[in-house]
């Protein structure tokens, strides 16, 4: 069987007193489209930001890519982090920097390679997310979905493992949600990655999903294919499902 | 006989200081032909294949045919991708003489269409100023007195501090000059005919344009960026109208007002120096005044008033219009803002050489004998 990319154990997370997540267990494996769903304020952010060793859990441990990030110091998650690619909610994209010279950032922060090879990898990634022609575009002459596509050509500048979603179909109509589910799932068969997301938008997670779970009430409430969870009989997912369709 | 292909072992170790030295290794064979094996590469990250891109372009620029053999077809697609762009790109470029004369024709362009289009915004500005209160809600009064308010009455704490210095820095620099020709009874008349003639002005509209015009171009601007302005256009509102009058009245108003107050406080200023003891210069308080207003002419404070009108029109013209040409979010605010102070500043100085040069040539100076 091969070894899981994602594997948390027993994770607990808290604010001060306030317990927001509490004995989250889950794999993921590589090459797979795994969601993390839940309403709001379910703590579905705070996982996400426990995963990419932002934030410190009160208990568990949490391996990515054969790292525990809950037990190594910051400066060494460095190389980890290399191998991860973030996409925020709202892009990040820097404002006074270029398309083509946000993608270029990772690759000259963490590499020494020639110009030439650096502008070749930032054509090369914004051609998988089809925005050749905005290369030398301002990020405010992006619509909403090219800023998102910008914002994943820039997570996958350094060729990462896992690529991390954070809510990224919200602010998009449904033409442009679809297209980016679509160029998610052509990134996975052409780059062979491990995708993570995090959203509750059941549209989406349809489209895309292999894997996932539900959080509710700070605990694991469903875990599986999205087939496995609407089979359900917990009251918070069927609500969930019903709820959140069409969103 | 041909000389026979060099083949190249392209590892995992490759990086970029290594291309030059394969390229002079391919040399010294002297092979026409050069082969590069990638089959010893265990992981191809986008990276390495832009390297072999790399490579494979020196060779073509060397003249050499190359091949390439033991790569995956997905990286085959890369590579094709790397060359072929760059190819096209290459092919699609134009000589840089045509260019230079491209680029330069289209500034020229941009810097008439720009003229056009404020041309056509004070034309626009003036209608709704002057037609705006014989219109039905055509003339913002409350908003118009709001903008005095933030403009002018706002404004007054830091043109009083700047005109006191600048009048105790003048009268300072006048007693050092003119205590060498024991003429230090000029200093009221200097400092007074300076202030009231140019400096005030001058200094109010720089103070102005930095205050005020970057403020309204910030304003303007992030109003553009976030569509509110589309969406007063979409109402059928005019911006001219609704946003930009109440703004040009305002500076209007308050440029002339805030002058005499400069020139007032910097004659103070100058006072505050002559008639101090420890300065020396031993003037009464009642000589300093009758002198400054045997020196300043009627004719003298309405020209610098006539000239603060004239800036308060170019500053809010320049203020509006980089406003409404702002593009590119937050970055494009702070430049718009930092070109709406710059362009009035050099509008400024250059509208004052013209109104100096205009009274000096019809004899209208100022007058600076005893």
């Amino acid at each position: 069987m091969t070894a899981p990319v994602i594997e948390v154990k027993e994770l607990v997370a808290a604010y001060g007193e306030q317990v927001v997540l509490d004995g989250i267990s889950f794999m993921v494996a590589p090459q797979q489209i795994f969601v993390v769903m839940g309403g709001s304020g379910c703590g579905k952010s705070t996982l996400l930001r426990h995963l990419l060793g932002l934030y410190r859990p009160t208990a568990g441990s949490i391996q990515i890519l054969g790292t525990d990030v809950t037990r190594t110091k910051e400066e060494d998650l460095q190389p980890l982090r290399a191998r991860i690619g973030m996409v925020f909610q709202g892009a990040a994209l820097f404002n006074s920097m270029t398309v083509a010279e946000n993608v270029s950032l990772p690759l000259e922060e963490y590499t020494d390679y020639p110009d030439r090879v650096i502008q070749d990898i930032v054509d090369w990634k914004l051609h998988l997310v089809e925005l050749d022609h905005a290369r030398d575009y301002m990020p405010a002459q992006l619509s909403g979905g090219m800023k998102k596509r910008a914002a994943i050509a820039r997570a996958m500048a350094l060729d990462p493992a896992i690529l991390f979603f954070d809510e990224h179909t919200t602010g998009l109509d449904p033409v442009m949600a679809a297209e980016l589910d679509r160029t998610i799932l052509r990134l996975r068969e052409k780059l062979h990655i491990t995708v993570v997301v995090v959203t509750h938008d059941m549209t989406s997670i349809r489209r895309i999903a292999d894997r996932g779970i539900m959080i509710a009430d700070k605990h694991i409430a469903a875990a599986g294919s999205i087939r496995e969870m609407e089979q359900s009989g917990d009251a918070r997912v069927v609500n969930f499902f019903m709820s959140h369709e069409g969103h | 006989m041909p000389a026979e292909p060099v083949t190249i072992a392209f590892t995992d170790a490759f990086d970029a200081a290594q291309i030059a030295a394969v390229c002079a290794h391919v040399r010294r064979q002297r092979a026409p032909q050069v082969c590069v094996d990638g089959a010893a590469v265990t992981v191809w990250p986008t990276a390495r294949a832009a390297l072999l891109a790399q490579l494979l372009r020196r060779f073509e620029r060397g003249g050499y045919a190359w091949s390439v053999v033991g790569v995956p077809d997905d990286v085959r697609a890369v590579l094709e991708f790397f060359l072929y762009r760059r190819s096209k790109k290459l092919r699609s470029a134009r000589p840089h003489e045509v260019a230079i004369v491209e680029s330069t024709l289209v500034r020229i362009a941009r810097f008439l269409n720009n003229i056009r289009d404020l041309y056509l915004l004070l034309q626009d500005i003036v209608y709704w100023t002057m037609a705006g209160p014989f219109c039905q809600h055509g003339f913002r009064l409350s908003r118009t007195s709001y903008e005095i308010t933030e403009r002018g009455v706002r404004s007054l704490p830091i043109v009083a501090l700047v005109a006191f210095i600048m009048g105790l820095i003048l009268a300072m620099q006048a007693a050092l000059q003119l205590r060498v020709y024991s003429a230090l009874f000029l200093i009221p008349r200097m400092v007074g005919v300076s202030i009231v003639y140019e400096l005030g002005v001058l200094m109010t509209a720089v103070l102005v344009a930095g205050r005020s015009g970057s403020s309204i171009t910030a304003e303007l601007g992030s109003m553009v960026t976030s569509e509110e302005m589309d969406a007063l256009r979409a109402m059928g509102v005019s911006i001219t109208k609704y946003i930009i009058v109440p703004k040009f009245v305002a500076l209007i108003i308050v440029m002339p007002c805030l002058t005499i107050f400069a020139d007032i406080i910097g004659v103070f200023g100058g006072y505050v120096i002559s008639v101090l003891p420890m300065m020396q210069i031993g003037m009464s308080s009642p000589d300093y005044i009758d002198k400054t207003l045997d020196a300043i002419r009627m004719k003298d404070v309405l020209i610098g008033l006539t000239k603060s009108v004239a800036d308060g029109v170019v500053i809010a013209c320049i203020a509006v219009y980089q406003g409404l040409t702002t593009s590119g979010g937050a970055e494009g605010i702070g430049k718009s803002t930092t070109r709406s102070v710059v362009y009035s500043i050099i509008m400024i100085a250059i509208a004052h050489l013209f109104f100096t040069g205009l009274f000096y040539a019809t004899g209208q100076g100022p007058l600076l004998q005893p």
